[in-house]
């Protein structure tokens, strides 16, 4: 019988054929902390669920250590990863649904071994840790603009029936409530990524932890139902247009979670099921939909931004870049749903400058490439407009859909024209308000 | 002085000659068509193809569908995973997956998946060529281009593109370079 051995190399860049192996060591390539799994401490954290979470940081530590090529998207990902229950993991179809999940949400060839792992798992709860309420569902939650306005929403409908699991990089930062310790509130592990200089950004895979962290929450709280708090443009954008060599990005397309869904059933026995209440909204409309219950300024301390404070900060604070697709998309979104924000919670304050240098406040040094980065953004939102004119694409993506959202074809494609439908006025509505001297109108003011 | 964005157009060598030739006037539509033709076959891999073609073993007409659709569907959904990464297979099988399912025969399958999987993928670069003459040409320059490529693709015959990846078409020898035109009585077309 193999047993797991520690691999330490600190250069996994991909060789000229892309091609990877690591041996993943939790011990080494991951800190699991004792503190964060406490909040996953119910009665049925078995051993197989820690082996989950373990196959969850290898996947997530050998994605973001190989650094794709410049010009081929695919890698071929050996990962050997320890498991206690190894028998399990062995099975054909859990290898199998676990080998097409990774390959159709990152693009790459994965070859997955398993050995047995050596010692004991950390024993298993012998009490559950309770709920206040009464959950009937899981979210996984980021704390960002969707999230935060679809845990509202819902727990205006039934409260305290959604439990949030908390997916980002910071904790939810309160762990006990009325002396209780408040579950998942934490991502169980940290990887240990201390001294590498180059991580590859795309990091599809992502969308795999936050699956499966919310899936594993839903098996422990003995629910069936995960939400997705993603609305529709956020779903449908990236994995309808890719361009060039970078893949589809299916990270919330419910082509993926069917799979995750499967997964679970095939490993734990579970019935997962991912919903998304706000697939045929756009995100202006979950805005708004939430601030007719709450109208308190709940959104504006949130951020959309993924750059960080070394790339996006003025005068020692950080700020959101205003230009990146996701600052974009939150700019026409809160346009549409009436709600105003600061310009100076953005470092590109005025889309209504004519130049893109003149968007920024005086005395900030405008680096290189933001030009690019700003016409990507823009771009992504623009070229949602045109799909609804790619008949084959829409009739090819509802065939696939109707069966795991469990509507008719003809529902599904008509729903999906609409939002596009949607998604162009607001984003017409947006680009024109910006005035016809500005830069966002000299970029597609032709296109619209 | 630059030879022009197409130079640095992240893209494959056909692409470039593609963008190229969409962003000169000189190059009448029918040209910039005839090297989009080409970039695309150029994009199909053979061994992908080969695959497809062994499993619906679509050249032997007395052995369609001897598998079992099941099994059809469990070898193309294997597929994604020997083949990962690039759109045009992920298209493709998508394509076929659905097609399969709802019991198409197997050279009308691989025809209309194959052209789905090609427009997509023209498409995808459209795309990336539009974004990259944005940053290096702005946009007068960029709608000139998107104009030109969209007539070009208007000219693109996908099905029977499709046909020659597959080698249903014998009338036309599949190439992935384009006719060179040398002849002086080839000029710029009027």
């Amino acid at each position: 019988m193999k047993t797991a051995q520690s691999s330490d190399k600190m250069n996994n860049r991909p060789q000229r054929d892309n091609l990877v192996h690591i041996t993943f060591d939790p011990q080494v390539h991951a800190q699991f902390s004792t503190q964060a799994l406490e909040t996953y401490a119910f009665r049925k954290r078995e051993a197989i669920v820690i082996d989950l979470m373990t196959l969850v940081a290898a996947v997530e530590y050998i994605d973001r250590t190989s650094v794709r090529s410049t010009v081929a998207w695919r890698r071929s990902l050996n990962l050997t990863v320890p498991v206690y229950e190894l028998q399990r993991w062995e099975s054909g179809l859990v290898a199998g649904m676990l080998k097409d999940t990774l390959s159709y949400l990152s693009g790459d060839e994965w070859n997955i071994e398993f050995v047995q792992r050596t010692g004991s798992p950390p024993p298993n709860p012998q009490e559950s840790l309770s709920f206040e309420n009464d959950v009937q569902s899981v979210m996984a939650y980021s704390d960002g603009l969707d999230s935060r306005a679809v845990s509202g929403i819902i727990n205006a409908k039934t409260p305290g029936s959604l439990q949030r699991v908390r997916v980002g990089r910071t904790s939810a930062g309160v762990n006990k409530k009325n002396g209780r310790l408040v579950p998942f509130t934490k991502v169980p592990y940290k990887l240990n990524l201390a001294g590498r200089k180059h991580l590859e950004p795309s990091a599809r895979t992502r969308g795999f932890k936050f699956a499966v962290i919310a899936g594993i929450a839903a098996y422990l709280a003995e629910v069936s139902e995960v939400v997705v708090p993603e609305s529709g443009q956020g779903i449908f954008g990236p994995a309808l247009l890719p361009y060039v060599h970078a893949y589809a990005d299916y990270r919330n397309y419910p082509l993926f979670t069917y799979r995750v869904q499967n997964l679970f059933t095939a490993l734990l026995d579970h019935s997962l099921r991912f919903s998304f209440p706000q697939l045929w909204f756009t995100k202006a409309e979950t805005l708004t939909q939430y601030f007719e219950i709450n109208k308190s300024d709940w959104w504006k301390d949130t951020q959309s931004c993924w750059q960080d404070a070394r790339w996006s900060s003025f005068k020692k604070r950080k700020r959101q870049c205003g230009l990146c697709a996701a600052c974009m998309f939150r700019r026409m979104s809160l346009h549409a749903a009436n709600l105003e924000e600061l310009p100076d919670r953005f470092l590109s304050e005025n889309l209504s400058a004519s130049t893109l240098e003149m968007s920024f406040p005086d005395g900030y040094k405008v680096r290189n490439g933001l030009r690019a980065f700003a016409i990507a953004g823009i771009l992504q939102l623009d070229h949602l407009t045109d799909l609804n004119n790619n008949h084959s694409l829409l009739e090819m993506q509802s065939n696939l859909l109707s069966p795991v959202i469990d509507l008719p074809q003809k529902e599904v494609i008509a729903n999906l024209k609409e939002l596009l439908i949607k998604h162009s006025l607001e984003w017409d509505q947006f680009v024109k308000s910006q005035g016809s001297s500005s830069f966002l109108n000299q970029i597609v003011g032709k296109r619209i | 002085m630059t030879d022009g964005p197409h130079k640095s157009l992240p893209m494959k060598v056909p692409w470039k000659r593609v963008a190229e030739k969409a962003s000169k006037e000189a190059f009448a539509i029918k040209e910039v068509a005839e090297v989009l033709n080409h970039a695309l076959i150029s994009e199909a891999s053979q061994q992908f193809l080969s695959e497809t073609k062994r499993i619906l073993a679509a050249n032997m007409p007395d052995a369609l569908f001897s598998m079992r659709p099941e099994e059809i569907v469990h070898e193309f959904t294997e597929m994604r995973t020997k083949f990962p990464g690039t759109n045009f297979e992920n298209n493709f099988l998508d394509a076929i997956l659905g097609a399969v399912k709802a019991g198409e025969p197997a050279e009308s399958l691989l025809i209309s998946a194959g052209e789905y999987a090609l427009t997509q993928e023209a498409q995808n670069h459209f795309r990336g060529i539009e974004e990259h003459w944005l940053r290096k040409k702005g946009t007068s320059d960029t709608d000139n281009i998107r104009q030109r490529l969209k007539n070009a693709n208007s000219e693109v015959d996908y099905k029977n593109l499709s046909k020659i990846i597959f080698g249903f078409n014998h009338s036309k020898p599949l190439s992935t370079r384009p006719a060179k035109h040398r002849g002086i009585d080839e000029g710029v077309p009027l």
